[in-house]
């Protein structure tokens, strides 16, 4: 989820250095396309759903998911390091430049731009349990939605599934569901797409199994394709296969589940993670707790590149060593989720 | 030899083998491999075993990995017998692994992990048989029981040694098969492996065999043998490997050597030994080899005449001299230390007993002694197993103190006042034991000179010691004021423990406690912390133990200081000491529950685990012994409403095998270095816990322990057992035990002998006073009457071991009690023993016993005459009674009736009237008497009542006795006892007489009977009633229809 997540946000930021190499020779705005070459001019509107660039009287039209970044004209220096931080993951840096900047920016559209990746650093940051809470970052971020969706800002989308993100982060699975909502009700198939598979994912956290499994068979049925899109499907797949769990088909679940474990060539630590843990909730569904444990236990010994899967599959250890009666195990658990590494993390909530 | 050496061996073995085997995609499939590796670090080995049972059917699982399941199972199952505690349980695991070995590398000959599983075959082979020696050591077996595990140990070793020698074949194909100059990377990789594994392998050959020795005889012919053959290979392995690798040949050569020793060929074993010494080269591994070398050769140099102290000193001393800083803590170079500082003062003592000393003999003289001093003062600025005895070294050679440089100036920095204060912590604790030495020494010595020059040492010792009790924590809040941004918070924690350390050893506890605290809460993971908090909860359980009133601050604070340390250190000394110590302080607060945690917190290999082992049965005991106690005397007074008997019983049965168990394991290592007081009873409270279970022979073995059982301790004078109320108890347990055993045993000699000797151990608790004498005449005659009971519970041989047995404790109280009850009780008691010995057509004990019986009774009176005894009236009879019947017991039947006539013309009482007109009967048995049978019958002894001035019968006779009873319901039995007896004599009567109207008459006293009681009493009573109908209808020839057909 998270990493999804991140490429999308990552699309919106180009590296650092084709960025400075144009900035210093730039007079106006830059629009970078997804694909194509980046075009200037002046951005004389934009909306929720797209932005329109001229220049020298010709007009473009950019619609919102195929842009994959704006350089503003004149924007400060610090804004433009800190996409180059959070292009490289580096929050903490990216935030520490966007604070620094003590001039009001010249224009209304950098400033929410300065927000907006204010915003962003500090959920982030949030989310990993770096610094600060879910709780105050939500807080900052539900005004920032409403701001950009008021202002017609091209980055409201962006936002809508920031706040989804840290709904899902705190265990506020409704919450996440509404924001994932709206990007499932957005006009792009590629970014519904999405948005159905997000909503899915809060669906399942909310054990609305039925409904969940629908979302992530629309997803993996879908026509589109790209290899953005076959992720998307993976990820729906996995999502489906755990709905069998609750649905009463765990055996089924846990079928697809290792097709999809066979079916993988590369060392992809997250996705591992996610297979397992997938294939514990089954057998936990199924009753068969042993078999869930050593599930579980694949994430915990082997992959646990991802803060979020990891966290899960300790806590479900956890409950899994206390219902074997073997206590000391089940506390060790419990002692590892409670650690640093899992500050701000939903799992280490529920102990 | 260490075992563990060779296991590493054997692990680096296997580990090579596997790295050869294990280059596959974590990708595409199960990482199963790797999991199950993981599942194995983190000690998950029941979880490990489930999923190597699942990946038997898992398509995720490869063919490769399937193939190996039984190698990883046996893996899996090796690993986790290391952490089971129930050897019955680890036994079970270590069969399967074997057998699943042995499997595998039958199935899988080509397989690449074969020669891996053979050596983990052979290594779990020779730790068995390891494990075996080690058992059959156990002070408790018997000589056959410690052959037994011997005998399996030397199979185990030969098995070991075939896998090798298996492995070693197939390891030689392998490398035949891989040209020597290869330039294929990868096959001269593999070819590398197979060659180390060779040579370990044939290392360990000669391993197995110099261990098997063991199995056998110190000096034993076999031992000898496998000895030679050992030194022969590892000969042959050093000779072979001479050239191209040189670490080989010097190993081979040390364990030649080694061998050598063992065998007393001395002299060829240093000849191994000098190879190695003479060997150039400064490197970790070769200095490694020269101190084993080294550690076996001082044996052989000591162990010469004269003793070789220059040769010694020659090799130990460059290799001390360069030792580099990671050796100077090596516990095996502090013990090469400690001997060369040893060795200087003995070639001193040689080199002065020379009579012709040359100038080079005095030089070596002075530089042998500085050398000595300063060896042991480095030893004792180290901290290790021999720090102390370096300490002792120096005390005892007079050597003082090593002046503590005089710095005017303060320090001026952190370092430097942490430096001083470390080295004045030395001094400090070097004159400690310098101050025990010499008061030791003090109290030794008669010569004044002496005791003149060990007061000047002590002054001086004292001195420093004082001055630096306080200097040190002057130094240390220095240090703490002069940190500053260079200081680490490890050397800030270290001069916090030194400070800790000397407001313990001052008695400032709260000080301590604070100090300590601080450091544990502010910078847990600093140098010295662990330290720290170890003061300050040893600080904390000495106020729990001193101080009165409310313990909750102690409590409170030692609760959350060992959750920190166990969480933090587990596994750790101070970690176990604070378990250890909690698991005191709980059960004192009764809380065993939480006890119980704290003790499993403990590893089972540490000290503490025993200690608290045992302290926790201990209490489970005697809060066992409570509690059944209070059941009991409910059970008297009667159960209350609403009690559910069954499961207190149910209850307390548990909490007495729980005890019981962790008195067990907490038995098995025992030191005598470990044992005091508490332990000492809880040793004694497992062997009463077996009497109780009627384990007789374990109780017994385990009383006798050598050195640590409660009894030899007893025996030793051991500190533990001084206590006179303890030393009695273990007598006493010891008595009891030893005469229970006298029930099954086969050696009934030895065990009254050892009787004997528990009685004189009782007495020995007791002084000789009169009082303290009836004392233990008391307690020997409850053993004596409780013993006396038991006598039916078996037959032959033991029964008349455990009637001997009573004898002993009879005699005992016979000839030491002044006590009427228990003499007269003693008399009894040998007056039934005599009728057992007659029962048993033994009349020549029984005579002796009478004797005895009679003797005590008329030692008794002859007393009261000599004014030596005060008798009342009641006691006068009861011994006259009891003389009147060992008469009759001795056949004296007529003076057995004028005593029991004088007993009864004074007071007549139903008791003595029976045993008095069953003397008649008795006698006309005897003789075929109807006189007596008349007199059995009537009664006899006439008297004149001097009350009525009538004339009576003083003896009643069962006519009388039937009489007297039948209106009292009390009396039924007696009353049936003498209708019984009356129609019994007349019938006899009647037979003498042959005479059917006595046979009638003795009919009709049975008719008459049963008409006024149709159920005669019921059960025995009756059939006698019927048998004896019978004997009378047949002797009137009449249908022998007994009771029916009246």
């Amino acid at each position: 989820m998270s990493k999804l997540l991140l490429s999308a946000l990552l699309g919106l930021v180009v590296s650092c250095c084709l960025l400075t190499g144009d900035l210093l020779g730039q007079s106006g705005d830059r629009v970078y396309p997804k694909s194509g070459r980046a075009k200037s001019g002046n951005v004389i509107r934009m909306s929720t759903r797209n932005v329109i660039l001229d220049d020298s009287g010709t007009e473009s039209r950019f619609d919102v998911n195929e842009i994959k970044q704006i350089v503003f004209a004149g924007e400060p220096r610090e804004l433009t390091r800190a996409r180059t931080s959070i292009n490289e993951g580096r929050f903490n840096n990216a935030l520490q430049e966007l604070t620094s900047i003590d001039e009001p920016p010249s224009r209304e559209v950098i400033a929410l731009d300065v927000e907006f990746f204010k915003s962003l650093c500090q959920a982030q940051l949030a989310i990993q349990g770096e610094q600060g809470t879910l709780n105050g970052a939500g807080a900052t971020v539900a005004k920032l939605v409403q701001t950009l969706q008021q202002k017609e800002n091209y980055h409201y989308y962006d936002a809508v599934r920031l706040f989804g993100n840290l709904a899902m982060a705190s265990g506020n699975f409704a919450a996440a569901e509404r924001e994932y909502t709206k990007i499932a009700e957005a006009p792009w198939p590629d970014v519904e797409l999405e948005g159905r598979l997000l909503v899915a994912q809060s669906k399942l956290g909310q054990k609305k199994y039925a409904a969940a499994f629908e979302d992530f068979t629309f997803v993996e049925s879908s026509s589109i394709k790209s290899l953005e899109a076959a992720e998307l499907k993976l990820a729906a797949k996995i999502g489906s296969a755990a709905c069998m769990g609750g649905l009463g088909r765990a055996d089924e679940g846990i079928a697809a589940l290792e097709d999809l474990l066979l079916a993988q060539r590369d060392e992809n630590g997250p996705l591992l993670a996610k297979l397992y843990n997938a294939i514990g909730h089954c057998h936990v569904e199924a009753n068969r707790p042993k078999d869930a444990l050593l599930a579980f236990l694949h994430v915990d010994l082997l992959f646990q590149q991802d803060r979020m899967a990891h966290a899960e599959a300790l806590y479900h250890i956890s409950e899994l060593f206390a219902q074997l009666k073997q206590d000391d195990r089940a506390r060790d658990a419990m002692r590892k989720l409670q650690s640093q590494r899992f500050v701000n993390c939903y799992w280490a909530s529920l102990q | 030899m260490s075992v563990i050496n060779v296991r590493m061996t054997l692990m680096v073995l296997c580990v090579m083998s596997v790295m050869a085997a294990s280059s596959r995609s974590l990708f595409g499939e199960e990482p199963a491999k790797a999991f199950l590796d993981a599942l194995r670090e983190q000690g998950y080995y029941d979880l490990a075993l489930e999923y190597l049972d699942r990946m038997q059917t898992s398509r995720l699982a490869t063919n490769s990995f399937k193939e190996t399941l039984g190698y990883e199972k046996a893996a899996v199952l090796i690993d986790s017998s290391k952490v089971v505690r129930d050897e019955p349980t680890r036994v079970k695991q270590l069969d399967l692994a074997e057998s699943l070995l042995t499997q595998f590398v039958n199935s899988k000959r080509s397989h690449v992990l074969v020669s891996s599983a053979q050596s983990k075959l052979a290594t779990l082979l020779f730790e068995r048989a390891y494990l075996n020696i080690q058992n059959s050591k156990k002070p408790d077996l018997t000589s056959a029981e410690q052959q037994k595990l011997l005998d399996s140990a030397r199979d185990q070793f030969k098995k070991a040694s075939e896998t090798l020698n298996i492995t070693r074949e197939f390891l030689k194909e392998r490398l035949t098969r891989i040209p020597v100059g290869t330039r294929d990377e990868a096959l001269r990789q593999t070819r590398m492996i197979y060659e180390s594994e060779y040579l370990t392998v044939r290392l360990l050959l000669p391993v197995v065999q110099e261990q098997m020795a063991d199995t056998y005889p110190a000096n034993s012919k076999e031992q000898k043998e496998l000895l030679k053959k050992a030194a022969a290979e590892y000969e042959s392995y050093a000779n072979d490997y001479q050239a191209r690798y040189r670490a080989a040949f010097f190993r081979g050569r040390l364990y030649q050597g080694r061998c050598l020793e063992k065998l007393g060929e001395l002299k060829e074993a240093l000849i191994c030994f000098n190879d190695i010494f003479e060997a150039e080269g400064d490197e970790d591994a070769l200095r490694q080899i020269k101190k084993e070398a080294l550690l076996i050769a001082s044996k052989c140099w000591l162990a010469n005449d004269p003793k070789q102290f220059l040769e010694l000193i020659q090799v130990a001393e460059p290799l001390i001299l360069t030792l580099k800083p990671h050796e100077a803590s090596d516990p095996q170079w502090q013990e090469i230390e400690l001997l060369l500082a040893k060795t200087y003062r003995d070639a001193v003592t040689m080199l002065q007993s020379n009579q012709s000393k040359t100038a080079s003999d005095r030089k070596r003289i002075a530089t042998y002694n500085n050398r000595s001093i300063d060896v042991a003062r480095r030893l004792t600025r180290a901290s290790g197993p021999y720090k102390r005895e370096a300490q002792t070294l120096l005390a005892t050679w007079g050597v003082g103190q090593q002046p503590v440089e005089e710095v005017a100036a303060p320090p001026e920095t952190f370092a430097e006042a942490k430096d001083r204060a470390k080295k004045l912590l030395d001094a400090f604790e070097t004159s400690r034991v310098m101050i025990e030495t010499l008061n030791r020494q003090l109290v030794e010595t008669d010569v004044d000179e002496q005791k003149k020059k060990i007061l000047e040492q002590l002054d001086a010792s004292e001195l420093i010691f004082n001055r630096s009790s306080e200097e040190i924590i002057q130094l240390c809040q220095l240090a703490s004021e002069l940190v500053d941004d260079d200081t680490s918070s490890d050397d800030l924690g270290i001069v916090r423990y030194y400070q800790c350390y000397m407001y313990r050893w001052n008695g400032d506890l709260y000080e301590s406690i604070a100090l300590g605290e601080y450091q544990l809460e502010r910078f847990p993971n600093a140098n010295g912390t662990r330290q720290c908090a170890d003061i300050a909860c040893g600080a904390l359980w000495q106020l729990y133990l001193e101080e009165e009133g409310s313990k909750e601050f102690e409590l409170s604070h030692l609760t959350q200081n060992a959750d920190t340390m166990l969480e933090r250190w587990p596994g750790t000394p101070e970690a176990n000491n604070v378990a250890r110590i909690m698991n005191q302080v709980m059960l004192r607060e009764r809380n065993i529950e939480r006890a119980d945690d704290y003790l499993k917190q403990i590893p089972s290999d540490s000290p503490a685990w025993m200690i608290a082992t045992l302290d926790t049965g201990y209490r489970m005991w005697s809060d066992y012994r409570t509690e059944l106690e209070q059941l009991k005397q409910l059970e008297e007074s009667g159960i209350p409403e609403g009690m559910d008997l069954e499961s207190t019983r149910q209850k307390l049965a548990e909490m007495k095998d729980q005890a019981m168990s962790y008195l067990e394991s907490g038995m098995k290592s025992l030191e005598i270095e470990t044992i005091n007081r508490n332990r000492a009873i809880a040793s004694l409270s497992l062997a009463s816990a077996y009497l109780e279970d009627d384990q007789i022979d374990k109780a017994i073995l385990h009383l006798e322990t050598p050195r640590v059982g409660a009894l030899a301790l007893m025996r030793a004078g051991h500190d533990s057992v001084a206590n006179e109320d303890i030393r009695q108890s273990i007598s006493r347990v010891a008595l009891h035990a030893y005469l229970l055993g006298l029930k099954s045993t086969s050696n009934p000699k030895g065990l009254l002998e050892k009787i004997d000797a528990a009685i004189a151990d009782v007495n020995s608790t007791f002084d000789d006073s009169q009082e303290a004498r009836n004392t233990a005449a008391a307690i020997f005659y409850a053993e004596a009457i409780g013993l006396k009971k038991r006598l039916g519970e078996t037959a032959g041989a033991n029964r008349q071991s455990m009637a001997l047995g009573v004898a002993r404790l009879l005699e005992e109280v016979r000839t030491t009690s002044n006590q009427i009850g228990y003499l007269v009780g003693t008399a009894a008691a040998l007056t039934e023993l005599g009728e057992y010995y007659v029962d048993a057509n033994m009349e020549d004990q029984a005579k002796i016993f009478f004797e005895l019986a009679e003797s005590t009774l008329l030692t008794m009176l002859d007393q009261e005459a000599n004014k030596k005894l005060a008798l009342g009236a009641p006691e006068k009879r009861e011994i006259m009674r009891r003389l009147a019947q060992i008469k009759r017991n001795q056949g004296g039947f007529a003076d057995a009736i004028k005593l029991f006539a004088k007993v009864l013309s004074e007071r007549s009482a139903i008791d003595v009237q029976i045993e008095a007109t069953r003397t008649y009967q008795m006698w006309a048995a005897d003789q075929n008497s109807k006189d007596h049978y008349a007199k059995a019958m009537l009664g006899g002894e006439p008297r004149v009542d001097p009350k009525t001035r009538r004339k009576s019968n003083a003896i009643w006779g069962w006519g009388k006795l039937a009489q007297t009873t039948a209106k009292y319901p009390d009396f039924r039995d007696t009353f049936f006892l003498a209708r019984y007896n009356l129609a019994f004599c007349r019938f006899e009567y009647a037979q003498l007489l042959d005479s059917d109207k006595y046979r009638e008459m003795a009919k009709r006293d049975i008719a008459s009977t049963v008409r006024l009681y149709p159920d005669l009493g019921g059960g025995e009573t009756k059939l006698k009633f019927d048998d004896l109908l019978k004997r009378i209808q047949t002797s009137l020839k009449e249908p022998a229809k007994g009771l029916a057909s009246l």
